[in-house]
């Protein structure tokens, strides 16, 4: 498309390339805020993370020291960090495995409804969920899991027989943990799928009707077929977030009772990086757990394109 | 042959279907009532609250909650913060979002390929906590309003929605604009941005929401207990029970008909209240701008 | 598209060049910054030199300064509110400005002390926590002021301490003399003691416990049959604060070297690790069968708070607070009007394995303290303006008012509350009592609200609390006892997380030996032995010490 202001052939790379700059001087403009606010608020830190190969001492910074790998080495030691990363990875994967599927199933359910008016009530509070925040969903999961006064405990009694506190069980803790997620974020999972489902040519159902193919076959050979982009692209981008178990949940929820279980890098980051002022160590935890994020989505986008797929970029 | 087939299907059909909406009708209770509790909790009283179970409706009808917790002072500064960095940074983080994604949906634009890579780079690796919150001390933002708004500005996800909806807009809009004399500026500003509407409040709803459920920033950033986002005044009251209590002015010697159960109650449904009023308006609209971008960059 | 992809690698190493200058532009500025701290620092002492030259003349006369202080202090508890009438009243007095940093609770308070220090902006009078380590990086970066020169020259707080136990002092000072924390709080020797339902007693005709097992029978009566003669089952024996071990305190005390924190030392002076010994062992295993049997609130293995569960009439035995004592404790008489006809009475401890009833002790050295940091622009007169504040009269009308405005004595001499350092009118006439809590209290006669019955009840629960504090550890500097620097964070959670368990029932006390070995893995054992070195010498620095100030 750039070709079609293109001028005079004899023109070289350099002044093709400074004709098209001037040209669009008002788009560079457009991009300087944005860009500078990348730069400042997402590179810098990024660069930032220098301070792993450090002995950071916030307190007075000249006498700070670079020690090469001597954070990543004492991290990997530490049997409390092996520990840690083992709960995020547990975490993550059981929340995605359970979570992963549930918004595909509600989306293709919620399809197959013919009245708009109870399809767009159930959507609207299918999604409310996901605009709370994990402080009022905590202060909503504390009065359902009050040991003497909450709902679900009282339920859980009638089924068990047993008086079970799930926020402090390390049994029950994590179930908690994904059933909640589950809950807040199962809704609006459902409304990529919608975006793809509406993308689906209905002269194909039609087709289909006169053909005699029911619902079930529809589902097989139409409906699925035309949302797995949709799926492989939330599946990378969900490989992502295998290094993230959740901070705002488990930091709202956790305490020293479930830390076996439920202690995630991120909460370690904070404990050790914030409160006990070891800048280095925590942040090379952080960077640790990047550039897993990294590799992985590297690895799936590439599998993902390599068994025929698109990925996302 | 077709007729019969039709007829089984529908049999079959009509089983799903009811089995389908009264799922639904289940699912929907179950996201409702969480909130309903609460809302009804906070209208009970004391004795009520302190034997639990259902809360179908108040029992014990009374406001002495809201009368507590509107005296504690924290409330409305927190409300003032919450509202003030929730207004800002949507504006300028929409704006700035739209601004960003427009030229980089220019194929034409040289080096926009390696600034839209910079922009997605930053979504797949994150820099951490530490880093960041220094970079903030560095600039000198520490217990400053601005620290709440200035990280969340723009965020690569926002920005693949808006460029992928930049792409669907027919170039021919913009030539015939061009053809009459008007610069890229003015092209975004009075053709671009009013035709995004609906992708523009979808991403100003997700900005929006994400500026008033943070209270991370907050415990990072800001000391000044006046200067406190709302969501880290709920954590505070959630977590430093008799404190936060004494200070919400819960007399202890429970003249009142509160204790730390409905004022808690109380607190969240105050913090809620504001996305409940705003969510149905913008629902028809972030619905549609998703569909709209999709999800592809 | 080669071309593009060279384009692309260049810029990305121009911008990485332009960040990594940037980053060095910063590391320039933080140096310069780091020298003027050490340069601070040298100041520090000399003023410092210049205060003991002019120990006898020269002393700054706060009340009579011409140029307005500005003064910030972070503060946790307490008042916290600006411009009460008490905030402007010290400013008025003393000519200066306060502005208060409010720490965000208990939660995260450590965390903004933290940011704090190593900001630009430190309060000029900084209150902290058990943040040893943290304390001793502050020392070494020059950002806390030696004030053991003025404390020469202005004496209210040193002569307080020092009429209260010498100890605490010992452990706020640094081996050198200086002294840049000054004790916040220390608490009485022993501050708690046994409370029990008198009215349940009475119910079901038993009699007060005097030994463990009697303790553990009332428990299963209150439980079990029906104290409150309401009907229902809705009443516990034991009740505390959530998440807090101190609750079980009656077995804790009843077997030898048993801790749930603390070091240990037998009478041959060994020091041992008290949650990894067989006396805690016993106490959990006790602690959790009674909680199986659900004698013990549920909410106990929970952070919760023991107040309202408490005015709900929910427990009959719980250890807690001599203050309660009071006619003016807040949770008391939160209970009692919703209770008007219940009464809980102090009892004495019961009778353990050991055979010797004891009163949990508190340390001698403070739980909090303050310090003058580098911000102050003259710290002298900060410290003089404080040290004024906490004169016998000064802390008294800090923290209670004015007689005859906030406060009166009755006819028996009690202090009676107009407006209470607790009550609501505190907060919302903005008075400001009680600002400036744990940075100084007076546990002497300037806390004019202990009755003498509390008074005396105190001084019990002191004096059956000696075995205990004989065999109990208390480290002056921790962040100096490497090996428990390096490790006790792991050897923390790892005990918290085990004891709470077997507490809660999830894990058994048969993994004792399991749990052990864990600890040990995490490098029990080298703390313990590094324990022992620095113990002995620890009580010889401390013989000389006492020796010096008698």
């Amino acid at each position: 498309m750039a070709a079609a202001v293109k001028p005079a052939s004899e023109l070289n790379a350099w002044e093709r390339f400074k004709k098209d700059v001037v040209r669009d001087k008002w788009l560079y403009l457009l991009l300087l805020p944005g860009m500078a606010f990348m730069l400042i608020f997402r590179y810098i830190p990024i660069f930032g993370n220098v301070i792993a190969f450090m002995e950071y001492n916030p307190y007075d910074m000249a006498g700070s020291t670079w020690v090469g790998f001597d954070q990543f080495i004492k991290l990997f030691q530490k049997p409390a960090f092996m520990k840690v990363f083992g709960n995020t990875l547990y975490i993550s994967i059981l929340k995605m495995v359970c979570g992963f599927p549930i918004p595909i199933i509600l989306a293709l359910m919620m399809n197959e409804m013919r009245n708009m008016k109870f399809k767009k009530a159930s959507q609207t509070l299918l999604y409310l969920p996901h605009f709370i925040s994990w402080v009022v969903m905590a202060g909503l999961i504390m009065s359902m899991l009050d040991p003497t006064t909450g709902l679900v405990t009282a339920i859980l009694k009638f089924f068990t027989g047993k008086d079970l506190q799930v926020l402090t069980d390390k049994n029950l803790f994590v179930p908690m943990l994904i059933i909640t997620d589950i809950y807040k974020g199962m809704g609006w999972g459902t409304i990529i799928y919608f975006a793809a489902l509406s993308g689906v040519d209905p002269q194909l159902y039609e087709a289909a009707e006169i053909d005699g193919a029911r619902k079930w076959k529809q589902l097989l050979h139409i409906t699925l077929p035309s949302i797995t982009p949709t799926i492989v692209i939330m599946l990378i981008l969900n490989c992502n977030n295998i290094v993230n178990a959740g901070f705002d949940q488990i930091f709202m929820l956790y305490s020293a009772l479930v830390y076996d279980v439920a202690d995630i890098i991120d909460t370690y980051v904070y404990r050790i990086g914030i409160q006990k002022a070891d800048y280095s160590f925590s942040t090379a935890a952080g960077m640790f757990k990047s550039v897993i994020a990294l590799v992985m989505i590297l690895i799936v986008n590439t599998v993902a394109k390599k068994t025929g797929n698109e990925g996302i970029w | 042959m077709a007729h019969s087939n039709r007829i089984k299907t529908s049999t079959g059909e009509k089983i799903f279907t009811v089995f389908n909406y009264t799922f639904f009708t289940l699912l929907c209770l179950i996201m409702l009532y969480p909130f309903w509790h609460v809302i009804m909790l906070s209208f009970s009283s004391l004795e009520a609250s302190m034997k639990g179970g259902v809360f179908l409706y108040p029992k014990g009808f009374n406001l002495d909650t809201y009368k507590s917790v509107f005296k504690n002072p924290q409330v409305y500064t927190g409300f003032a913060t919450s509202i003030f960095v929730t207004v800002v940074g949507t504006v300028l983080g929409t704006l700035l979002t739209a601004m960003t994604a427009y030229p980089l949906s220019k194929s034409r634009l040289r080096g926009g390929k390696v600034m839209m890579t910079l922009v997605l780079f930053t979504m797949i690796f994150a820099a951490g906590m530490i880093p960041s919150f220094l970079l903030i001390q560095n600039l000198g933002l520490m217990d400053n309003r601005l620290a709440l708004i200035l990280p969340g500005l723009v965020s690569a996800y926002n920005c693949i929605i808006m460029k992928s909806f930049f792409l669907s807009i027919p170039e021919s809009l913009e030539e015939s604009a061009r053809i009459d004399g008007a610069n890229d500026l003015r092209i975004f500003f009075s053709i671009i941005l009013p035709l995004s509407k609906a992708t523009i409040a979808t991403i100003a709803l997700f900005t929006a929401v994400g500026y008033w459920n943070d209270y991370f920033s907050t415990v990072l950033y800001i000391r000044s207990t006046e200067k406190w986002a709302l969501q880290a005044v709920l954590r505070y009251m959630l977590t430093n029970t008799q404190q936060a209590m004494a200070q919400a002015g819960v007399n202890v010697m429970a003249q009142t008909n509160t204790n730390a159960e409905t004022i808690k109650a109380g607190t969240i449904v105050i913090s809620t209240v504001p996305i409940l009023i705003v969510y149905p308006f913008v629902q028809k609209y972030f619905v549609k701008g998703v569909m709209i971008g999709g999800v592809k960059g | 598209m080669n071309m593009k992809k060279i384009i692309c690698i260049v810029m990305a190493l121009a911008l990485c060049i332009s960040l990594f200058a940037a980053c060095g532009g910063n590391g320039s500025s933080t140096a310069s910054t780091g020298s003027t701290s050490s340069t601070a620092a040298e100041g520090g002492e000399t003023t410092e030199e210049g205060g003991e030259s002019s120990a006898e003349g020269d002393v700054i006369d706060v009340l009579n300064q011409t140029e307005k202080m500005p003064v910030s202090i972070a503060v946790m508890t307490g008042f916290t509110q600006s411009d009460s009438e008490m905030e402007k009243m010290l400013e008025e007095k003393y000519n200066i400005d306060i502005s208060l940093v409010v720490l965000p609770g208990w939660s995260d308070g450590q965390s903004q002390i933290s940011l704090l220090m190593a900001s630009d902006d430190i309060p000029n009078i900084m209150w902290w926590w058990s943040m040893d380590t943290e304390y001793n990086k502050w020392v070494q970066a020059g950002l806390l002021q030696d004030v053991s020169g003025y404390m020469q020259k202005y004496t209210n707080i040193r002569d307080y301490y020092d009429k209260m136990d010498k100890k605490t002092l010992f452990y706020a000072s640094e081996a050198d003399g200086s002294i840049y924390r000054i004790p916040g709080d220390v608490a009485e020797p022993s501050c708690e003691c046994l409370w029990i339902r008198q009215d349940w007693l009475d119910n079901l005709n038993l009699k007060a416990p005097t030994t463990i097992e009697e303790l553990e029978e009332v428990m299963r009566a209150f439980t079990e049959d029906d104290p409150d003669g309401n009907g229902q089952k809705d009443t516990y024996g034991l009740g505390g604060d959530g998440y807090d071990f101190r609750s079980f305190w009656p077995w804790i005390q009843a077997y030898d070297l048993a801790h749930y924190a603390r070091f240990c030392v037998d009478d041959d002076g060994v020091v041992t690790y008290g949650p990894a010994n067989e006396g805690t062992k016993k106490w959990v295993g006790d602690v959790a069968e009674l909680y199986a049997k659900g004698y013990i609130t549920p909410n106990i293995t929970q952070d919760t708070n023991r107040d309202e569960e408490m005015a709900n009439g929910g427990f009959g035995v719980t250890y807690s607070w001599c203050a309660w004592n009071n006619p003016d404790a807040a949770p008391m008489l939160s209970f009692y009007s919703t209770n008007p006809d219940a009464k809980w009475v102090p009892i004495d401890m019961v009778k353990g394995e050991n055979g010797v009833p004891q009163e949990d002790p508190a340390t001698s050295a403070a739980w909090a303290y303050f310090a003058i940091t580098k911000s102050a622009q003259d710290p002298e007169r900060l410290f003089a303006t404080y040290d004024d504040m906490c004169s016998l009269e000064n802390y008294v009308e800090r923290r209670f008012g004015r007689e005859g405005e906030h406060y009166e004595y009755d006819e028996n001499d009690t202090y009676v509350a107009i407006v209470g350092p607790d009550s609501e009118e505190n907060t919302s006439q903005n008075i400001g009592l009680k600002i400036f809590d744990n940075l100084f209290n007076r546990k002497d006669e300037g806390n004019i609200s202990n009755t003498p019955e509390t008074t005396a009840l105190f001084n019990k629960s002191g004096e059956n609390s000696r075995y205990a504090a004989a065999h109990l550890v208390e480290w002056k500097d921790p962040a100096s006892f490497e090996t428990w620097t390096e490790y006790s964070a792991d050897i923390e959670t790892e005990k918290d997380r085990y004891l709470w368990s077997v507490i809660a029932g999830t894990e058994s006390i048969d993994g004792w030996d399991n749990y052990v070995a864990t600890l040990n893995s995490l490098g029990l054992e080298e703390v313990l032995a590094e324990a022992n070195e620095d113990y002995a010498a620890l009580q010889a620095e401390m013989e000389e010490y006492l020796a010096a100030h008698e």
